[in-house]
């Protein structure tokens, strides 16, 4: 075998070898058999619903929902915020802010929950959506942030000073020209930041309280049973995960040549 | 200094320091109205600087700039209608060449949607890039694009139009082409062109008036004939087309004695007996012959290099000190000299061709 196939098979084998837990999830979910063992014991729905018809399930689903829609807005537009200061302003402590601005992803979950769980218990925010929505814009601003960055720096410094010197004033360009500029890497960010919030546990875990997300939900279902219900739940949140994301990699790389 | 009123634009030691180093030392000139004005010079010489400051793209750090009799100094950049063409074009990527045009119009609020389509279609329509309307920017040439500026600028019907090197991202072809197009859109539409430029003949070619900039300041504003011909210091001198410069101490009679041997000039300013004195020797006003002729003002002279160029050939010659002598004669007049490289030749000039420069404060 050449050099490259030798690349080609190795490749395969690492996507194999990080993707056959999650296909063996989506496999099992389909399965009628009780425990996800071979042979295989038949095509079967009965797992997608039993979780459908599950009260606990469905309400963790649709807050996830709620709290990651909302969740988008509010970093994509702290993210942009941040990054457009960057793009725009010299100012003094501009590194420390920028620094801190991307800081939250760094720091360990567990410590970031923890911490969010005995600030939120002082202003009685704990277990309310409100709480966990703010955590989540925490994790999730900087990522939109380094998103919108990067298309910020693709665009000519001369685009926004042309549409002052035409009569715009600052915040008629952010809007006319800024904007629809950095509009992919926008709905990329959006993209993102659902996913990240959709997917997120250990904060969520810690400030929810009875308002359970979805994985706190499915954490909650393994500590009880193990059921092949997990495997329908979490193959429905992998492909609403691996969507989203797909959607923010589409958006991001997509590049409209500069004049 | 006549009435304010006359003059469109005044700038009164506008100044501009960023930190340390100083930008733009104390600059004051007027504008006309109507005027093709052309800021020269070698980058860093503070052109750029000085039309940011125009366009209230940077604000000076003392001084004041007038429009009319209107202090704008302070004036945001969207109060301004002073319209700039760039050097990148900065047109809006994602807008089609209509919208880009219409840009403008939307942005001062003064008409209807109607109306605005009905002025960027005129204005396309004259600039030749109508069939191009509902294209996006980057599907266009960079002579398109230009064109696209222009029309941008144009159409909101300024007093005053910015330019910033706006020929030099075409190539070579295409510049000529743009500059006879610009120039009778200066002529037709009567409009003020303030125009930055580091092209001697892109300057000379378009405009009334010539700023060379240097160093941050203005060391010659004129009509370009004058700034050729007269030059009001040596860097201007050196700058502008092709002179070879001299220096000596001035003798009693008024001759001027250099390493070279004794000249005379008398053309400029009168030399002070003495004192020092630098003169220049234009290109085109020097004879060449192949024996020594015995007039005033002759140098040996060795050939270094010949620059052909269409009917004008450019002669690189060296003196016997090393100073280097630049002269420009028509290819008929040097075929009955058989020159080649190395050739000894001898160089003179008239007394009154010889321009002495301004003595050094």
């Amino acid at each position: 075998m050449t050099a490259s196939r030798w690349q080609a098979a190795w490749t395969v084998a690492v996507f194999l070898f990080i993707l056959a837990p999650i296909a063996s999830i989506v496999v099992f979910s389909f399965n009628a058999d009780r425990f996800p063992s071979l042979p295989w014991g038949g095509f079967s729905l009965t797992w997608y619903e039993a979780i459908l018809t599950d009260d606990t399930v469905r309400a963790g689903f649709v807050r996830s929902l709620k709290v990651s829609a909302i969740v988008s807005v509010l970093a994509t537009f702290i993210g942009f915020a941040t990054a457009y200061t960057d793009y725009r302003f010299n100012f003094t402590g501009k590194m420390p802010y920028l620094a801190l601005a991307a800081l939250p992803p760094t720091v360990p979950v567990l410590i970031l929950g923890l911490a969010m769980l005995s600030f939120f218990s002082m202003v009685n925010l704990v277990g309310t959506l409100r709480a966990i929505i703010i955590g989540h814009v925490v994790i999730c601003a900087p990522f939109a942030m380094a998103l919108i960055r990067m298309r910020l720096a693709d665009m000519s410094p001369d685009i926004e000073p042309a549409a002052w010197n035409l009569g715009a004033s600052r915040w008629r360009t952010i809007w006319s020209v800024t904007i629809p500029w950095c509009l992919p890497s926008i709905f990329a960010a959006l993209a993102i930041t659902a996913a990240v919030s959709f997917d997120e546990f250990m904060i969520a875990w810690f400030v929810s309280g009875l308002e359970e997300t979805l994985p706190v939900r499915i954490l909650a279902l393994l500590q009880g049973q193990v059921s092949p219900r997990i495997n329908a739940i979490g193959s429905i949140v992998f492909f609403i995960s691996v969507t989203l994301a797909g959607l923010a990699q589409l958006l991001a790389t997509r590049r409209d040549r500069q004049s | 200094m006549t009435t304010p009123m006359r003059h469109i634009l005044t700038l009164d030691a506008v100044t501009k320091r960023f930190g340390d180093t100083t930008a733009l030392h104390p600059t004051s000139f007027a504008v006309e109205k109507g005027e093709f004005l052309a800021m020269m010079g070698p980058s860093g010489c503070g052109k750029s600087t000085t039309l940011r400051m125009l366009a209230g793209l940077e604000f000076p750090s003392d001084g004041a700039i007038r429009l009319w009799d209107r202090d704008i100094t302070d004036l945001p950049p969207w109060e301004r209608d002073m319209p700039m063409v760039w050097q990148s074009y900065a047109l809006f990527p994602f807008m089609t060449v209509a919208e880009n045009v219409e840009f403008g119009l939307k942005q001062k609020g003064r008409s209807t949607a109607p109306a605005r389509r009905k002025k960027a279609a005129e204005w396309m329509d004259r600039l030749g890039i109508a069939d191009f309307a509902r294209r996006k920017v980057d599907q266009l040439s960079g002579g398109q694009r230009q064109r696209v500026a222009l029309a941008r600028a144009l159409a909101l019907e300024p007093e005053i139009l910015l330019l910033d090197e706006p020929l030099s991202a075409l190539d070579a072809h295409l510049r000529l082409h743009m500059q006879s197009e610009l120039k009778r859109l200066h002529r037709e539409l009567g409009i003020t062109f303030i125009y930055v430029t580091h092209s001697q003949s892109e300057a000379f070619a378009l405009a009334d008036r010539v700023a060379i900039m240097s160093e941050g300041r203005v060391q010659q504003i004129g009509p370009a004939k004058e700034v050729y011909r007269a030059p009001a210091n040596r860097f201007v001198a050196e700058f502008v087309g092709a002179n070879t410069i001299f220096a000596g101490k001035v003798l009693p009679d008024g001759g001027i004695e250099t390493p070279l041997g004794l000249f005379r000039a008398t053309d400029g300013h009168a030399p002070t007996p003495g004192r020092q004195a630098t003169f220049l020797v234009p290109a085109d006003r020097v004879t060449l012959s192949a024996a020594p002729l015995g007039v005033e003002n002759e140098v040996k002279a060795t050939l270094l290099t010949e620059e052909f160029t269409g009917s004008f050939v450019t002669l690189l010659l060296e003196l016997p000190d090393g100073t280097e002598m630049k002269v420009q004669k028509q290819q008929s007049e040097l075929d009955r000299l058989s020159l080649d490289v190395g050739t000894t030749i001898h160089a003179s000039w008239p007394a009154e061709v010889a321009y002495v420069l301004k003595e050094d404060q």
